[in-house]
């Protein structure tokens, strides 16, 4: 019997590929959310700074210049009226007297101007603020903003990454205090915090506050007073001695050092070595402490397995004061083999310039 | 025609065969659609991309200071919710942020807006905010997404 019928094997084929189609565009259409797409965000060169500012009463009054190569829609700006307080979080944007567009978008004072992104480059504006029962004013940050178009849709961005501040002194108390000499601040005619000029002289020379390279038999005694670390020592890899100091999966966290007081001084010089197996900057941080702990270098990406020196001088006076503290941070994990980093020769020594 | 005779065997046909192949596998592809999208979850969509991935868009600035927690939202990712996780010595407890402070906008923390509050943090040493989104899922519902630890902002307290 040849006269069978039936369809075709071009007809089957077209099923298959219908099928494999199908099943395609479904996956698709589910995968390509987990697509990363382009994030909105201010190009690089978007810049405002503060030419001036001036206290009137219960007013401030900014004036900003585009100093950018991009124009501008607005901006959004919060202020602190804390001394100690880090970042500025009283918004202003509502408090806006004169100076603005007529909307105030989105929590941005906006640029006066029929364009969008209606502020030029080298373009001025003067905005006045109303500051009544903020109090005094420490710190003005401002980030621009402008409207960015990102697959075809004008969306408002926050250009974060271009945020300025400026400290200022202004509000009910801002006279200027008279300088003492103890303060605890390098003013008036000091030289250095509360010595020099009309204050008793400054100590002169340089101060060796630390020198540790782990090699004393109680190893972490200047490293104990601030909680004691999870790190060990090791005598298989060192910079000099015979020592170093290690954090491994196993010794994760804190090397932080005893109070150091650090404020007859104008300058602190840090410096020591270290040494990475490990590949990503935030598995290894330094940090300072004023009134905190501030992150100031995330160093675990640098070249691995060879003995690297961090060098740096500190004049903020945030860090001169009687409970200076340095600490090392590691976050390390255990993959196909542990991560490790090395600390050896750390000298902080301090100088009155 | 003769019984028995070999060769003579009645089957189903090539076409028949073949579609059954192909309804079979489909139906083992659906099935492990469903099993693998079961497995990575429908966490919603924030923007047109899946959410997992706008926390790597969160960029926030925080500090705390004398019992008052400041953190201001400088990305363009509207944080809803914060999940505040606390850690001490040996222990560590994650709440909510807005449990712990009274006055967390209820619309969130939008881009530009900042958030200051009094925050009672007792032993911790150190603060961990983790951003919560809030995202779209399939069916157009609003569904929150608490984004990962990795993805949170560290505040060394001590």
């Amino acid at each position: 019997m040849k006269n069978k019928k039936a369809v075709s094997i071009m007809i089957g084929y077209i099923l298959l590929v219908t099928a494999a189609v199908v099943m395609g565009v479904i996956i698709y259409q589910w995968l390509k959310t987990y697509v990363p797409k382009e994030a909105l965000e201010c190009p690089d060169d978007v810049s405002i700074f503060i030419k001036d500012y001036i206290c009137e009463g219960n007013e401030l009054n900014l004036t900003l210049q585009n100093n950018g190569k991009f124009s501008v829609a607005g901006y959004f700006i919060h202020v602190k009226n804390e001394s100690g307080q880090k970042i500025a979080t009283i918004d202003l944007s509502k408090r806006l007297i004169t100076g603005g567009g007529e909307k105030n978008f989105s929590g941005a004072v906006i640029f006066a101007g029929e364009e969008e992104n209606s502020f030029e480059p080298a373009e001025e504006a003067s905005h006045k603020f109303d500051l009544t029962d903020i109090g005094n004013i420490y710190l003005v940050e401002i980030s621009p903003a402008r409207f960015q178009e990102v697959e075809n849709e004008k969306r408002f961005a926050n250009c974060g990454n271009s945020k300025i501040e400026e400290e200022i002194e202004c509000g009910e108390g801002s006279e200027e205090e008279i300088p003492t000499c103890s303060d605890g601040i390098m003013n008036g005619d000091e030289t250095g915090v509360d010595c020099g000029g009309s204050c008793p002289a400054c100590p002169t020379g340089t101060i060796i506050f630390l020198e540790d390279g782990f090699e004393n038999t109680d190893w972490d005694i200047n490293w104990d007073g601030n909680g004691i670390t999870t790190w060990a020592r090791t005598n298989s890899v060192k910079h000099s001695g015979t020592y170093s100091a290690y954090s491994s999966d196993e010794h994760d966290g804190y090397l932080t050092s005893d109070n150091i007081d650090t404020s007859d001084v104008s300058e602190i010089h840090i410096e020591f070595w270290y040494r990475l197996n490990t590949d990503s900057a935030d598995d290894f941080k330094l940090y300072y402490y004023g009134d905190s702990y501030i992150l100031i270098d995330s160093l675990g990406s640098g070249a691995q397995n060879t003995w690297l020196k961090y060098d740096q001088v500190i004049t903020d006076t945030q860090y001169i004061k009687p409970n200076f503290r340095i600490r090392f941070s590691t976050n390390l994990y255990k993959y196909w083999g542990s991560e490790y980093v090395w600390l050896d020769d750390i000298n902080i020594t301090g100088s009155v310039i | 025609m003769k019984n028995g005779k070999k060769g003579d065997k009645r089957a189903i046909s090539p076409v028949i065969a073949t579609v059954l192949l192909i309804a079979m596998v489909i139906v083992i592809a659906l099935i492990v659609f469903l099993w693998f999208r079961g497995m990575t979850g429908d966490y919603g969509e924030k923007f047109g991309k899946n959410v997992e991935l706008a926390c790597q868009d969160v960029q926030l600035e925080a500090d705390y200071y004398q019992g008052t927690l400041y953190v201001v939202n400088d990305g363009n990712v509207p944080v809803y919710k914060m999940n505040v996780k606390l850690s001490g010595a040996g222990s560590h407890s994650t709440e909510d942020l807005s449990t712990l402070a009274t006055d967390w906008p209820e619309s969130g923390l939008n881009s530009g807006s900042s958030f200051s509050g009094s925050v009672d943090i007792e032993n911790a040493e150190e603060i961990t905010l983790i951003p919560v989104l809030l995202a779209t899922s399939e069916k157009g519902n609003k569904k929150t997404f608490e984004c990962s630890e990795i993805y949170g902002y560290e505040i060394s307290v001590i």
